[in-house]
């Protein structure tokens, strides 16, 4: 079942640049792994993760597979308003997890 | 399916599950250069203006903890020098990001020299290389 977390402030002042850190489980499985009975456990890769606000792009990140299983990521992003704060990770596969926040700002 | 292991990938899967792709010492030298060639268009990297943040121990190669920072910067590119593949992370910085700032964490097979690489808008290209012990290896794929 995938998972996804994200922490940002509940609260930012316009204009000031504040910290979100957005985590999404995941095994990301190289395809090199080898299991017990010697077949290859499949490829399964988290390649982008995308942040916007309001549509505005804030981050636009191409993972590789020396990505660490359960894709962390911490990066910072800047409001002049309140507004929608969406999270999109791309697998290989076409299937994309999304999430999305209300960003508060005073 | 068969699958032939060699006596080193053999005593690998026995400890952690993961089969070692690349053997110490067969660096894909040739895929660093290409890679920062192509990242740097035309300019000449240089080596101030971006931190990068590593541990000088990662007691876990599953996940080391890595950060960069480069004012100002549009991209980043990070490239772990050891790896078959070097590349790690490519990160666009768009109008709502607040600082050319990313952190997350890297699977690292064995110690080595991670490197980052920022672009400006203008063109100019920082660069920055740090060295990391890693006591546990992680499946690097």
């Amino acid at each position: 079942m995938t998972r996804i977390r994200i922490r940002m402030p509940d609260l930012v002042p316009a204009g000031q640049a504040f910290t979100i850190r957005a985590l999404i489980t995941h095994p990301m499985e190289t395809g090199l792994r080898v299991d017990r009975t010697g077949l290859a456990v499949p490829r399964r890769i988290i390649h982008r993760f995308a942040c916007t606000l309001d549509d505005i792009p804030v981050i636009d990140i191409a993972f590789e597979p020396a990505i660490s299983a359960d894709p962390f990521v911490e990066f910072d992003a800047v409001a002049e308003r309140s507004g929608v704060l969406q999270f999109h990770w791309h697998d290989e596969s076409g299937e994309v997890h999304s999430a999305s926040r209300h960003l508060k700002v005073i | 399916m068969t699958v032939t292991l060699s006596r080193r990938n053999a005593l690998w899967l026995g400890l952690t599950g993961c089969v070692a792709s690349v053997l110490p010492g067969q660096v894909m030298a040739g895929s660093v250069e290409d890679l920062i060639t192509a990242f740097a268009q035309g300019a000449v990297p240089v080596d101030r203006g971006i931190l990068l943040t590593l541990p000088a121990e990662a007691p876990d190669g599953f996940a080391v903890p890595v950060q960069v920072q480069a004012e100002g910067a549009t991209r980043i590119m990070l490239l772990a020098l050891a790896r078959k593949s070097p590349l790690v992370a490519t990160a666009d910085f768009g109008p709502a990001s607040g600082t050319a700032r990313l952190a997350t964490r890297i699977r690292l097979a064995e110690s080595q020299d991670i490197m980052a690489l920022a672009r400006h808008p203008d063109g100019t290209v920082m660069q920055a290389t740090a060295p990391v012990a890693v006591l546990v290896a992680g499946c690097a794929g």
